[in-house]
């Protein structure tokens, strides 16, 4: 399926798809514990660097004429493929690790809430399934996908509506980031909640060639900053910060609130929706390591999936417990963080570089 | 396979023990007359045949045999087979063999439409003869533009089979690929057009339909303008449609026909139908065995005195019911219209208020299967009712296994299936997957027609 492209604006759904995670969930507790009072001020600006850090990812882009990103580094030696290749093999293992890990903290918390007797395992062999079957169908298909479930699941921000009446700025007070405790873990923390753009990194072979394509991961970005800064500003109207830095899951709590004539507690079903989301996440990391490791071997996309997701699923099976789980997932995002941060600067400069020799 | 001499004999020998074969002569002229009586036309055999034969002397035989109608055949074969396909051969002196052709169909006349029904528009359907189906067609498409390419299916029912596209409207790399597909068909015989598309399937696992038929002329029609490539099968009153789309099957002719307004709403209703079928019963068992909290408190009190006296568990119960409906569904289809309805009220009102009142069932569960059921007959297309009714099941079963997540397992399945899936080049779920927004308006809904380009 190399040759297959999808138009640009599917960028749009697959960034703020990936971006989207069950960070969300917990959002305005992670920015009332580290800033404190009025921390969602701080998405401003976090939310500025990262589209800095997509203008990086962007200008690669523009300069390699969508070139594959191991194109670009390959040829910057003819022997770098050899000296790569133990690279990409722990890369693309880490991002398993990683996708599965983000699967189980998911599922975790939905055993939390809702499903208390249930083994998570069952539930993440069922998560696991859906990732195989929807990676092995190919990106376009993933493309169309996260499309299908952005409008499955975007209407849910209507919701919010609801708690209009019940705002209150008097919640807000006229502190700014009183009773932090930890500001520069928490500008960390909040960078992660962004991450999952840099798969776009990946896609640049795939993206047919448009002027001005790369504006929808843009606004896919700006998009995820808007909706985290819409449920944030809601959830500090409508709790005190006491409240919100001791409620782990604060949007849970929220839709709690929500009450229908036919139906009450609509909690469960919008929290099993966002399922849709963390499956995009899933699937792209899933995705991204299954192109990386097919630089290096020649396997059928099968076998690779299913070889990834068993590695994934096996390094991880000892992390059960909540604790573990989030003391993983906050290792393993920050790994990301460093990755997403240090490969578009050195694609940078090997570009630089190519351009230079070329002149 | 030429042969001059003793042909009637040969001929004869070809079709031996066929005893329905009628043999004509009129010995003074030595002309001989094969045919099979019952699939020419009387008046036709009376003015082709046994007029110009008739009182006249054997010098102007030959300037009857030379008239337009009448077509030297030399090969034994096309003898042979002309006069299967309805021809009467006429062999003169033993030696020469001309065929006629004075076939006449005996099938229904034109009816109207009964499967796919609509308020407003034309009424008339195909029937079972081809020649009459493509006239309907013929008739509604007068341009040259209009192809219509000839088939034989089946190496003993060599049945008639004509491929129609629109020249310059229909991409040539989709009428090719069909007629690949087309020639790879190696069968005895085909008695239906819904057999046919069986063999056409390149999908066969899946639970959709991957060909659109269709029963109206008029639908058949605008398929054609779309550039779609339409195929009519001798013996069958369908015509089927490739390539296809999920959202072919909620579209009815009622919809173009009305003002656009209505039309879209209807749509909306049928989309609202899909859902209602496919997750009522589902979301009955997720709730009742694992997410009660959503119920609200007013009605919470009804639904356990309801579910109270019930000795099954949700899935069981839910289970017992459809199937019952499926049952009222498979024996209303096999009997006549008018036993039909009694099945209706013994099952409808009989069973279901005695399976409340015997402890079976709770009763909002009885409404609950009904409106699913009730639903899946608002899709206009049964083919797409049936696939519908399958992946009900299946949902079922998986909300009683893990609730509202089961549900959504299974439609995650489900929508990477219809998104992976592709008919004859084209996306099955297109426009929504691919997204084109042009599309959109005259699929999921129906805008004025100002609004489409010509």
């Amino acid at each position: 399926m190399q040759n297959e492209k999808f138009k640009p604006f599917y960028l749009f759904f697959i960034t703020y798809m990936t971006q989207m995670g069950i960070v969300f969930f917990s959002l305005p507790n992670i920015i009332a514990n580290h800033f404190g009072y009025n921390g969602w001020i701080m998405i401003i600006p976090i939310s500025v660097v990262v589209l800095i850090h997509i203008g990086l990812i962007a200008t690669i882009y523009s300069f390699n004429k969508g070139e594959s990103i191991f194109q670009t580094i390959e040829s910057l030696n003819s022997k770098a493929k050899m000296i790569l290749m133990p690279l990409y093999i722990s890369l693309s293992i880490f991002w398993s690790i990683l996708s599965v890990t983000i699967a189980k903290h998911y599922v975790h918390v939905m055993k939390f809430l809702y499903f208390p007797q249930t083994d998570i395992q069952w539930f993440v062999l069922l998560t696991l399934i859906l990732t195989f079957y929807l990676v092995t169908r190919g990106i376009i298909t993933i493309a169309h996908i996260s499309t299908i479930f952005f409008f499955l699941s975007a209407p849910i921000i209507f919701l919010f509506l609801y708690f209009v009446p019940d705002f209150s700025f008097l919640q807000f007070s006229t502190f700014l980031f009183n009773e932090n405790k930890d500001f520069y873990g928490g500008i960390i923390e909040l960078y992660t909640a962004f991450l999952g753009f840099e798969v776009i990194l990946f896609m640049f072979p795939y993206i047919s060639k448009e002027k001005s394509g790369f504006k929808y991961v843009f606004w896919g970005h700006l998009y995820t900053s808007f909706v985290y800064f819409i449920v944030t500003i809601i959830c500090y109207g409508f709790n005190s910060i006491q409240q919100l830095t001791r409620v782990v899951y604060p949007i849970v709590n929220l839709v709690k609130y929500i009450e229908f004539d036919f139906i009450e507690r609509l909690d469960s079903i919008i929290f099993i929706l966002f399922y849709l989301k963390v499956l995009i996440t899933i699937t792209m990391y899933v995705w991204i390591s299954l192109i990386t490791l097919k630089r290096v071997v020649k396997w059928s996309d099968n076998l690779i999936v299913f070889l990834l997701l068993g590695v994934g699923y096996l390094s991880t099976l000892a992390f059960v417990t909540k604790k573990e789980l989030i003391f993983l997932l906050s290792a393993l995002t920050k790994v990301q963080l460093l990755i997403s941060v240090f490969l578009p600067l050195l694609l940078l400069i090997i570009t630089f570089k190519k351009r230079r020799s070329n002149d | 396979m030429y042969i001059n001499k003793n042909l009637s004999e040969n001929i004869k020998g070809r079709l031996d023990d066929c005893d329905d074969l009628v043999t004509r002569t009129f010995p003074e002229l030595e002309i001989e007359v094969l045919f099979f009586g019952h699939l020419v036309g009387e008046e036709e055999l009376k003015n082709n045949i046994v007029q110009p034969f008739s009182n006249i002397n054997s010098d102007e035989v030959k300037n009857i045999l030379r008239r337009k109608e009448f077509k030297q055949e030399e090969d034994i074969n096309s003898m042979v087979s002309g006069i299967l396909e309805g021809k009467a051969l006429v062999i003169f002196k033993n030696s020469l063999a001309y065929v006629v052709d004075i076939y006449v169909p005996k099938t229904r006349s034109v009816s109207a439409a009964e499967i796919e029904t609509v308020i407003v528009g034309p009424k008339e359907a195909f029937i079972e003869d081809v020649g009459t189906n493509l006239s309907m067609i013929r008739r509604r498409i007068k341009s040259d533009r209009l192809k219509v390419l000839s088939y034989k299916i089946g190496t003993l029912t060599q049945t008639k089979m004509y491929l129609l596209y629109i020249e310059g409207i229909t991409s040539s790399v989709l009428v090719k690929e069909l007629q690949e597909r087309i020639n790879d068909i190696d069968i005895k015989g085909i008695n239906d057009l819904n057999q046919l598309i069986q063999y056409l399937d390149r999908k066969p696992l899946s639970i959709f339909p991957q060909y659109f038929t269709t029963e109206r002329p008029d639908v058949s029609t605008s398929k054609l303008l779309e550039g779609r490539v339409i195929c009519l099968l001798d013996g069958s009153p369908y015509s089927l449609s490739t390539p296809t789309s999920f959202f072919e099957f909620f579209q009815s002719p009622d919809d173009y026909n009305q003002r656009w307004l209505l039309g879209t709403l209807s749509r909306a209703l049928r989309f609202a139908a899909l859902v209602i079928t496919l997750f009522a019963s589902a979301f009955y068992v997720a709730v009742s065995m694992f997410q009660y909290e959503i119920i609200p408190v007013k009605l919470l009190h009804e639904f356990i005195k309801s579910r109270s006296n019930v000795p099954f568990n949700p899935l069981i119960e839910a289970l017992i019911i459809e199937s019952i409906i499926e049952l009222l569904r498979e024996a209303g289809a096999r009997l006549p219209s008018k036993i039909g309805q009694t099945i209706g009220i013994v099952g409808g009102i009989v069973i279901g208020t005695a399976a409340v009142e015997a402890g079976f069932t709770s009763n909002i569960l009885i409404i609950v299967v009904s409106i699913s059921a009730i639903s899946s007959f608002v899709v206009p297309h049964i083919i797409m009712t049936a696939s519908l009714r399958i992946a009900r099941f299946i949902f079922i079963i998986l909300a009683s296994i893990a609730g509202f997540f089961g549900i959504i397992f299974g439609f995650i399945i489900l929508l990477i299936h219809l998104c992976s899936l592709k008919n004859m080049g084209e996306y099955y779920l297109k426009p929504i997957a691919p997204l084109s927004l042009k599309d959109i308006k005259d699929t999921i809904i129906r805008a004025p027609y100002q609004f489409f380009k010509k």
